[in-house]
């Protein structure tokens, strides 16, 4: 995505399914939609997020176990599939969050050592 | 482990994941397309903005798809297609690796497809653990025995705490005279708990009765399936419905499905199916111990084997203080009776090909490190623009099970065709038939399972070796001759070294039992089987339970064939003539006190019409033969073997004593009469040609008292035996003919002797055949490893010789230089493999005939004919290096 980047961030790898299990668990159950919104919201627009590639995360969390699809309807009437966080999704997300920190506070570190 | 089985799972569904995808994506873009309108866009613009938003839909589809499912599957279907372009481009590779695999792989196909059929099918019996055979364990000295008497048979059936439905049971032919034709039927005796024990059904009527089994019960019969059909229409109202055995009106009590031909099979596989089963009768106070039959029983639930051969082994005693006899007893299951004998070979037999297949293995292991050598450039670039060598070996791999499996498919087939040919072409009772031996789905699951092995086997080491380039080396080079490291002409020179060694194991084992087949045809036999022919005749029914008129029949229907044209001797024999079976009885002699035991000895025992001893030319030492003289009415005379005389004359002469045979065997065996001995002639192999003659004795049909005759006649046909001159066309008819005038009986089983004696060593034919055949595999792929190594050392030395020669080097001198290299790898394998034959040629012992397994001719033979194979498959490349032009050689690369 080399034009489109400018000041907003390209997601992490790895880091897609830390958010989204964040986001259900905040929001409790959502659509795709929603929480693709949701993750722009937050981000302040800072995170770009192709929403469609949000699906993969989607997909792959749902194979783990970390999170249940089920079919229903929105408040506007359409068919969607909502997500929901599982009890080893909450157990994942712990972890990761907690490793997520421990590596982010490293990083900081070394930058600010370097500087 | 979850994720592994749902995306393996989406592997099958693709379709109605396909559709889930689409249906999320639809919605998402809906529900974008909403908002964008709610902010007052037009529907169709804002339909392309929730698009827009939205990021590629492909795109997100391929990444949706590549998460659900597997990556690997699609880089393995682009590995199947890379490896196929990659061995078509190198046919003589290709077509070399699958062969030597289908030959590997085929052997353990065919193998493996005799061992299906005969040790892991089971028995087609319900509760099979619990169907044994009673046998008695005899004298310290003798194996165990399944033979039984009625004696024993009463003694048996009274352990009823451990066993139940105690059944005796004796196959043989009786003749059906109730039809047009006599037609000859196979019949069986069995006890009244017999269908039970071997749970055959019965599809109509009933089995025998308790009070049916009882001697002079009355006579009835149960009918097979198969017979119920073919004779009488599957006519239901067979019931009730009387058919003449010899004479005799059966009533049909039952029609039973002996569909899997058990109750025979327990003799023989290749025994015919059985028409009719009559109750056995067995007088519950018979103290005798003459006639012979198998018992087989089923335990009582929740007994266990041990249990019931130590309550056996206890009641021993009491049969002790009853019978003068040191006999135990014990039970074995069924199926180790039945495949006691095969057992060992099938073992030889599937070690023998596990060694082919190792030896292939090494060979396409081989031919693969010189392809890989070739492929280094290729290799090299790929690792170079990123493949990790995981990768690279997961590639080399996939070629290795494509050549695998291209070798199992053709090795099913092979082993299939071959297997079927060969047992087609011998005959043998341990053997099961051609028909019994399919492709089922444990075979090919095996071929399928083997060749992934086998594909791993040869194609790991080449793979691993082949995926360590040193990119920079590999590179720079313009070829590849340069790049081959030690190691790997090491690990090559040791791969060829086993093969000669394996291939020597094998060699010598196929030599072993080639020594035995020649021992087998070249032992002293002591008849001649040349312009013999045998038939025979079931000389069942009422009026030949009189020994006089069966006599007279025989005598007259020798009479008959005596004067055709062509004939020159005729004889025949109630039990048996040799290799067809075999009686023994003791014997006292008159006057002189019996040894420590009640009989003075046992002695083979068979009787027979003059002319016998002409017929099989069997030499006459001493004294005189029978004559048609002998009568019933003249003095009982009997003829002894030699070895009968040297046993038990050490001192005096036989010629002067008489003996009584069959005394105390029971009132059917007790002959009674003291013969005297009138002559002694040589010595017959009689049960089986690897058997050494023991004592025997002849005695006339014409002075057999009834009681002996009644069952002799009833139970094993009649034998002719007639000898001719040189050419017998048309003949065979001629005697079939006067035969069947003389005794208003059908004649069958119509064979020359020569056939007999071969159909009675089917075994060790088929044996030999197999081994010599692996051998043959063995050596044959030995010496291409050879070849191939070799030739490969050659050429990848071109540049070496070129500048040796330009140096003045002497192209003969270069020659010997690679023949003593190949040589000294071959003969090292040949030392391996005499090593590792001399431990392991003591296995086939129970195989051979005639010959030690550590037989010194064999050990001698092998390793020079391997080595005068080796030597060629040296030379050939050799002689190459000799035409090497050092101008060309300094080119090449």
């Amino acid at each position: 995505m080399p034009s489109e980047a400018g000041d907003r961030m390209a997601v992490l790898q790895g880091t897609l399914d830390l958010i989204v299990l964040r986001t259900l668990k905040s929001m409790g159950p959502q659509h795709a939609y929603a929480i693709a919104t949701r993750i722009q919201q937050m981000s302040e627009d800072l995170l770009h997020l192709n929403q469609g590639t949000l699906y993969p995360a989607l997909v792959r969390l749902e194979q783990q176990g970390r999170i249940k699809g089920t079919w229903g309807t929105t408040e506007s009437n359409r068919e969607a599939k909502f997500y929901a966080i599982t009890k080893s999704g909450e157990k994942a997300l712990a972890e990761e969050t907690l490793r997520w920190r421990r590596m982010s506070g490293l990083v900081d570190k070394l930058l600010s050592e370097g500087a | 482990m979850r994720r592994f089985f749902l995306r393996l799972a989406n592997l099958f569904r693709r379709r109605s994941a396909e559709g889930e995808m689409s249906r999320e994506i639809g919605a998402h873009l809906a529900m974008l397309q909403d908002e964008f309108e709610r902010q007052g866009m037009p529907s169709k613009e804002a339909q392309h903005a929730a698009k827009r938003a939205y990021g590629g839909v492909e795109q997100t589809k391929e990444l949706h798809r590549e998460e659900r499912s597997f990556v690997w599957i699609e880089q393995f279907i682009r590995d199947v297609r890379y490896g196929m372009r990659s061995l078509r481009r190198t046919p003589g590779f290709t077509l070399t690796a699958v062969a030597a695999l289908a030959m590997g792989i085929g052997a353990n196909t065919a193998i493996f497809s005799i061992i299906n059929t005969v040790l892991l099918k089971p028995l087609p019996v319900p509760d099979e653990d619990r169907f044994v055979v009673l046998m008695s364990t005899g004298e310290p000295d003798s194996e165990d025995s399944a033979v039984a008497t009625p004696a024993l048979f009463i003694h048996w059936r009274a352990q009823t705490s451990v066993l139940q439905d105690v059944s005796a049971m004796r196959t043989g032919a009786i003749n059906y005279t109730g039809g047009d034709v006599i037609e000859r039927w196979n019949f069986a005796q069995v006890s009244e708990g017999g269908f039970r024990v071997f749970g055959l059904p019965i599809t109509l009527g009933r089995g025998f009765t308790p009070e049916e089994d009882l001697p002079n019960g009355p006579h009835v019969a149960v009918i097979s399936a198969g017979l119920w059909r073919r004779r009488f229409a599957s006519d239901p109202r067979i019931l009730g419905k009387k058919v003449l055995l010899s004479g005799d009106p059966y009533t049909v009590v039952g029609v039973v499905n002996d569909s899997a031909n058990l109750v025979n099979e327990m003799g023989s596989n290749q025994a015919p199916p059985l028409d009719v089963y009559v109750p056995f009768q067995i007088d519950p106070n018979s103290s005798d111990q003459g006639q012979t039959f198998f018992v087989v029983a089923r335990l009582r639930p929740g007994i266990t084997l041990q249990q019931a051969q130590e309550r056996l082994q206890a009641s021993a005693t009491e049969y002790r203080a009853k019978f003068p006899t040191k006999a135990g007893f014990t039970v074995k299951p069924v199926r180790e009776l039945v495949l006691a004998d095969i057992r060992t070979l099938l073992f030889v037999l599937a070690g023998a090909v596990g060694l082919v297949l190792l030896i292939a293995c090494a060979n396409v292991a081989n031919l693969l490190l010189v392809r890989a050598a070739g492929r280094k450039r290729e290799i090299g670039i790929r690792v170079a623009i990123g493949a990790g060598r995981a990768r690279v070996v997961r590639q080399l791999l996939t070629e290795s099970v494509l050549l695998s499996l291209a070798g199992g498919a053709l090795g099913l087939l092979l082993g299939y065709s071959g297997i079927r040919a060969l047992l087609a072409s011998v005959n043998a009772d341990d053997l099961p038939p051609v028909s019994d031996i399919s492709i089922d789905w444990h075979v090919m699951g095996f071929t399928l399972a083997l060749s992934l092995v086998t594909a791993v086997v040869f194609g790991l080491l080449p793979a691993l070796q082949g995926s360590r380039v040193d990119l920079n080396s590999v590179l720079k080079y313009s070829g590849g001759r340069w790049g081959i490291g030690l190691r790997q002409n090491k690990a090559r020179a040791v791969l060829v070294m086993s093969e000669v060694g394996l291939a020597v194991v094998l060699l010598v084992g196929s030599a072993l039992l080639i020594r035995t087949f020649v021992a087998l045809y070249k032992v002293d036999r002591g008849f001649e089987t040349k312009n013999v022919i045998t038939l025979q005749t079931s000389l069942t029914g009422l009026k030949y339970m009189k020994s006089a008129v069966a006599t007279a029949t025989i005598r007259d229907a020798l009479d008959r064939v005596r004067t055709l044209p062509g004939v020159v001797a005729a004889s025949a024999s109630d039990c048996c003539v040799p290799m067809q079976g075999d009686l023994g009885l003791p014997f006292d002699i008159v006057g002189r006190p019996p040894t420590d035991r009640q009989h003075t000895g046992d002695s083979g025992w068979t009787m027979i019409s003059p002319g016998y001893f002409d017929v099989f030319k069997i030499p006459v030492k001493r004294g005189r033969v029978f004559t048609d003289r002998d009568e019933a009415t003249s003095p009982p005379v009997v003829v002894i073997n030699e070895r009968m005389a040297k046993e038990f004359w050490k001192d005096g002469d036989p010629l002067k004593d008489r003996i009584i045979i069959g005394k105390a065997a029971g009132k059917e065996y007790e002959d009674g009469q003291a013969r005297q001995i009138i002559g002694i002639v040589g010595d017959v192999r009689q049960d089986a040609l690897e058997s050494v003659p023991g004592p025997r004795m002849y005695v006339p049909h014409a002075q057999i008292p009834d009681a002996i005759n009644t069952w002799s006649v009833s139970l094993t046909p009649t034998t002719w035996i007639v000898r001719t001159r040189a050419n017998t066309e048309g003949l065979t008819k001629a005697i079939e003919e006067q035969l069947r005038q003389a005794t208003g009986l059908p004649v069958f089983d119509v064979h020359s002797m020569d056939d007999v004696v071969s159909l009675a060593t089917g075994q060790q034919r088929f044996n030999m055949l197999v081994m010599t055949v692996f051998g043959c595999s063995a050596l044959l792929l030995a010496a291409i490893g050879i070849y191939g190594l070799m030739a490969y050392t050659v050429e990848q030395r071109t540049q070496e010789i070129g500048i040796r020669l330009a140096l003045g080097a002497e192209a003969a001198q270069l020659r010997n230089m690679v023949v003593r290299q190949g040589m000294s790898l071959a003969l090292a394998g040949v030392v391996v493999g005499l090593v590792a034959s001399w431990g392991v040629s003591r296995m086939m012992e129970s195989l051979l005939f005639g010959v030690k397994p550590r037989d010194p001719l064999v050990f001698v033979a092998v390793p020079v004919a391997l080595t005068v194979v080796a030597l060629l498959a040296v030379w050939l490349p050799a002689r190459r290096a000799l035409r090497v032009d050092p101008a060309v050689a300094l080119r090449h690369e």
